[in-house]
């Protein structure tokens, strides 16, 4: 399996002069292909921050990110959007769905940016295996949190992107809920090929994952198995 | 626990800036409420005070009345003040032969005095038979100065003859008067301009007395009434001069009060819809009350609370502001500028429009709270749950081409609202510029017409003229105080005219026919045409009219210009010159002489004599930048120079007479000298009607600029507070999108289409509308020509739809419109693009 994710010297910082802020210095690693990689610290560690980074919404103010051997910030805006929409898939802590579309469109939502339809057998599979079908033609507004946050999965996966990043997807979630969608999350990497970053502070979701990094201050803390992984 | 006192904290912050937003919002509509009106009244004071000074603040007078009617007057429940003027005869000059009236001689009552503002430069008002009072322009006019206590000797007349009674008194002048004589309405009646005591002429049998009152406010508008007072020889006036309600003059403020409407109805529509999206947007915290226990009256006023201080201090602060504003702004003119405004502050006008307004933001706001009674008892509010329930299943399918209409459908409220206030906006700015332009053509066509400070006579009409000025008045004229120019124009009878060469008879007949039918004392052969005599510093202006193929360089003795004008002949056979006609009503015939050529002959008879002149060139039609005034009407015009009309004539004479104003000298000195002239022509002074002009144009322009301002700050106010709330479930949407990987370019392309649109909508329907109030004002201004008699409906449309487009002043329309859309739309797009970038 090839490294699909290389992170090297990066840093940001925020504000000028006295204000400031060094969110991330000088972090580097790599992530190799269909890896379950969780990323966890204390609240403004830099977690957020780093996601972004590697999704393509916030430039580094050094450093460079490679996503399947192409740096993302290197290419123009229209260039960026397209790159994230083919390669990345999110999954937000607040699922962030279009309210005015009903789930199935949330879910086709990036490829309808992609001026395409996503394939139906592939959707099929994924909503099938996300318990979604029932529930397609409901607006967010209709559906529980933990329906909602698997509809956020499920257009995070539409799109078969190569990494998916998830920023506390669980977080809005209660316990039962918060498992299922772990157990989704580890079988769709598994079944789909991909690799998934997720940002979390809680440390037994953290447990579950192939690869633990611990960010303390904007800095890499452990760079763990999660096997090894202690508190 | 700290976290979330900051959280706590932010949310507080959050509601303070939504109260705070809404606040600014109501202080601005206190501002503009309460200051409008104070312009409104201040700038019609001002006017009104300028009027009264020089035209007096008498509603009503009767000339040659007697003391019955001054004492009825006097008693009379609707009037406040009643006075009189005597007017005992006439201070008469003599030279030669000739008795020349220099002025009129009277006296005049306190109560006269008082609400005439006849006004003393210096001295007193005579008290003692030997004492007089004189206007600073007679003053000047029979060589005195302005030294009190000086002696004049006067010659007097007492009556119409002036061969009456003729004696020189001897007198001290005790005061100077600031000159009136010669503004106030009279109509015909002379006034006196030297005032003696009332003692010194009790002996004169043949004195008119001239009575006039000031009516009760409440009474001003039945001024009619009071004529029954009057005998059948007593001449009854209303001072249309200084009180518009008497003449036709349109007064402002009817416009303004309805501009004050739209502007603050809108404004409580949206403060309206600031307070309804504010509850919407703190729903989920008023379920959460209702959920511990509160009841729906505890919210209501937990929200009403919260707010009421706020907004009863931003409006306190937005009525002070607004009483103060016009103040400051009064005082940078007079500053600034020679424009003095007068601050006017009616506290009832204040009171009723703080009555207004507070009954508008009350009425706004309880609309607004209804939806706090409709708050769910159970069930916690769901993320996102906020007012997507009534959504409705987009019957297409969903793909990346219609994702944006799909938005559309979805925000077409917000978009209606937009557009909404770009529409309110906009018509409050047409209206009141599309005003001002009006008032400035007005001024700038009056400006082009009438370029002469005073004329004697009138040359544009069909008709020859009824007198005419001697060669010795002329001199009067030319030598009269602060003239600095003066153009005259002969103008004769219509004479027999036959052309050597060929002719086109039609035109001819025509003519004849149309002359005829306008009873004017034609002679019997076919063609006929007056002679023009014109003077040396005016004949340029005829030269360049000439027809271009035969340029005339100079005009010779016993050569002429030939004016035979393009008429078209309207459906009731009437004939219209082809400037005046209406383009676009095809189909008319076409009346025109274009068989004469420079260089044919014209032989004319006068007194049995013929004569003959050589045309040097033809006039077929005037620029439209040539004044109007220099256009001679009459088809078959000779014009000529005043030579070659004394030579045909015999005898010269002037009909028309221009005569321009030195401004290094007093005008007003100027106007009172010119207007006692005895000349047999009417006398017109254009320059005190121009500087009447010139300072409303002022006013109205400097108070659109104010108002226009007011307006755009506080639908640029609301409009970003509206977003501030409106919008953010937007900014979230855009967020998302680009999250999945929309390019900001696409949005941007699709926020620059959404201003667009927005900007156009609303600038295109206040364009319909404002045009739809040219059309209706069009309809208004003909109903109040007295020649017009209200046709059927389709017709009355066609008259109007025949006027409005040649009148309306489409280019300023077009460029409003593309100017307002443009800033518009570039507030709308910065502010979607500045959004766009914090993504």
């Amino acid at each position: 399996m090839g490294e699909i994710l290389r992170v090297s010297n990066i840093s940001k910082t925020f504000g000028e002069n006295n204000s400031k802020v060094n969110a991330l210095t000088d972090l580097s690693f790599s992530i190799t292909s269909q890896t379950f990689a969780s990323i966890i610290g204390r609240s403004g560690s830099g977690k957020t921050t780093l996601l972004n980074m590697i999704g393509g919404l916030e430039a580094p103010t050094s450093g460079e990110i490679q996503i399947n051997n192409m740096n993302p910030y290197q290419l123009n805006d229209d260039k960026r959007s397209e790159f994230r929409r083919r390669n990345i898939g999110y999954v937000f802590q607040f699922f962030n769905l279009l309210p005015e579309l009903t789930a199935y469109d949330n879910i086709c939502l990036p490829s309808y940016l992609d001026h395409h339809y996503p394939d139906k057998t592939f959707l099929k599979q994924v909503t099938n295996q996300l318990s979604l079908d029932s529930l397609l033609d409901k607006f967010p507004g209709e559906l529980s949190g933990g329906e909602q946050q698997r509809v956020a999965v499920a257009r995070a996966l539409s799109c078969m992107p190569k990494i998916i990043l998830a920023d506390e997807p669980t977080g809005n979630l209660d316990k039962k809920s918060g498992n299922e969608l772990m157990d989704l999350l580890h079988f769709s990497c598994r079944l789909f090929k991909q690799t998934i970053l997720l940002v979390t502070h809680d440390l037994e979701i953290a447990r579950s994952a192939d690869r633990i990094i611990t960010l303390e201050d904007g800095r890499i803390l452990s760079d763990l198995s999660g096997e090894f992984y202690e508190e | 626990m700290k976290n979330k006192t900051q959280r706590l904290n932010k949310k507080a912050n959050k509601l303070k800036r939504a109260t705070f937003g809404i606040s600014i919002i109501l202080f601005f509509i206190f501002l503009f409420g309460i200051s409008s009106i104070i312009y409104t009244d201040s700038y019609k004071m001002t006017l009104e005070d300028q009027r009264k000074s020089t035209y007096g603040a008498w509603h009503v007078g009767f000339f040659n009345t007697d003391e019955d009617l001054l004492q009825l007057l006097k008693k009379h429940a609707t009037v406040e003040s009643a006075g009189s003027i005597k007017f005992y005869g006439y201070v008469i000059s003599q030279d030669s032969a000739k008795i020349n009236i220099v002025g009129g001689i009277g006296s005049a009552d306190e109560n006269t005095i008082d609400i005439g503002n006849i006004e003393l430069l210096g001295g007193s008002f005579p008290s003692k038979d030997n004492e007089i009072a004189i206007e600073a322009s007679y003053l000047n006019q029979l060589g005195y100065s302005y030294e009190l206590g000086q002696t004049i000797t006067l010659t007097t007349a007492s009556n119409d003859n002036l061969d009456e009674n003729i004696q020189t008194t001897s007198y001290t002048l005790c005061g100077v008067i600031k000159n009136y004589s010669s503004y106030w309405k009279t109509d015909g009646n002379m006034l006196p301009s030297f005032f003696v005591s009332q003692d010194s002429f009790l002996a004169s049998k043949n004195q008119k007395l001239y009575a006039f009152a000031k009516i009760k406010e409440p009474y001003v508008k039945s001024a009619d009434s009071l004529s029954v007072l009057g005998q059948n020889s007593t001449s009854f006036l209303k001072n249309e001069f200084t009180y518009f309600q008497y003449s036709e003059k349109k007064d402002p403020e009817f416009l303004l009060t309805i501009y004050q409407t739209i502007i603050i109805l809108s404004t409580f529509l949206f403060l309206f819809i600031l307070i309804n999206t504010d509850i919407r947007q703190r729903n989920q915290s008023f379920v959460v009350m209702r959920i511990l226990g509160a009841t729906k009256k505890q919210i209501v006023s937990i929200y009403l609370s919260e707010k009421y201080n706020y907004f009863l201090l931003a409006s306190f602060i937005g009525i002070l502001c607004g009483a103060l504003f016009p103040f400051f702004i009064f005082l940078f003119l007079e500053h600034f500028s020679s424009i003095s405004v007068q601050y006017f502050l009616s506290i009832v006008h204040i009171l009723e429009m703080v009555f207004i307004l507070y009954l508008g933001m009350f009425i706004s706001t309880m609309l607004a709270i209804l939806s706090l009674f409709q708050i769910p008892l159970r069930g916690m509010p769901k993320q996102q749950q906020n007012s997507f329930k009534n959504i409705k299943r987009h019957p297409q399918k969903v793909h990346f081409q219609n994702l944006f209409s799909l938005f559309k459908r979805i925000d077409y409220k917000q978009t209606c609202l937009s557009i909404l206030l770009t529409f309110l906006s906009a018509l409050f700015i047409f209206l009141l510029a599309y005003q001002t332009w009006s008032v400035y053509r007005v001024y700038k066509d009056f400006q082009t017409n009438y370029p002469e400070d005073y004329s004697f006579g009138i040359l544009a009409t069909n008709q020859p003229p009824r007198a005419t000025m001697s060669e010795q008045s002329l001199a009067q004229v030319t030598q009269a105080y602060g003239v600095k120019d003066v153009q005259s124009i002969s103008i004769s009878d219509y004479f027999a005219l036959s052309f050597t060469s060929q002719y086109d008879k039609n035109y001819a007949n025509e003519i004849h026919r149309y002359l005829a039918e306008e009873n004017l004392a034609l002679t019997d052969t076919e063609l006929c045409g007056p002679l023009i005599g014109v003077s040396n510093n005016l004949l340029s202006i005829y030269k360049n009219e000439v027809d271009s193929d035969f340029k005339v360089t100079e005009l010779k003795d016993n050569e002429i210009i030939l004016y035979v004008p393009d008429y078209y002949k309207q459906k009731d056979n009437t004939l219209l010159v082809q400037e005046d006609s209406d383009s676009t009503n095809s189909g008319l015939q076409l009346i025109s002489e274009h068989n004469i050529r420079p260089g044919d002959n014209i032989e004319i008879t006068i007194n049995q004599i013929t004569k003959r002149v050589k045309i040097a060139g033809i006039i077929h039609s005037f620029d439209d930048k040539t004044p109007f005034s220099y256009n001679p009407m009459k088809p078959y015009s000779l014009i000529c120079n005043q030579n070659t009309y004394k030579n045909l004539l015999g005898f010269e004479d002037y009909a028309y007479v221009l005569v321009y104003h030195d401004p290094k000298t007093i005008a007003y000195q100027t106007d009172v000298e010119l207007s006692k002239l005895k000349t047999n022509l009417f006398f017109t002074n254009n320059r005190i009607e121009r500087m009447e002009q010139s300072q409303n144009l002022l006013m109205q322009i400097i108070l659109t600029l104010v108002l226009c301002t007011s307006v755009f700050l506080i639908t640029t106010i609301i409009r970003f507070s509206t977003y501030s709330f409106i919008e953010k479930q937007k900014s979230e949407r855009y967020l998302i999108l680009h999250q999945l990987g929309m390019s900001k370019s696409t949005m941007r392309k699709n926020m620059l289409k959404h201003s667009f649109f927005v900007s156009f909508a609303g600038c295109g329907f206040a364009i319909i509308a404002l045009i739809m109030s040219c059309f209706i004002q069009e309809g208004m201004a003909l109903l109040t020509y007295s020649d017009y008699v209200k046709p059927d409906f389709a017709t009355y449309l066609l008259d109007i739809y025949h006027r409005f487009l040649p009148y309306t002043h489409w280019s300023f329309i077009i460029i409003l419109g593309f100017v307002f859309f443009i800033i518009n739309f570039s507030i709308l797009f910065i502010h979607d693009y500045q959004k766009l970038n914090k993504l």
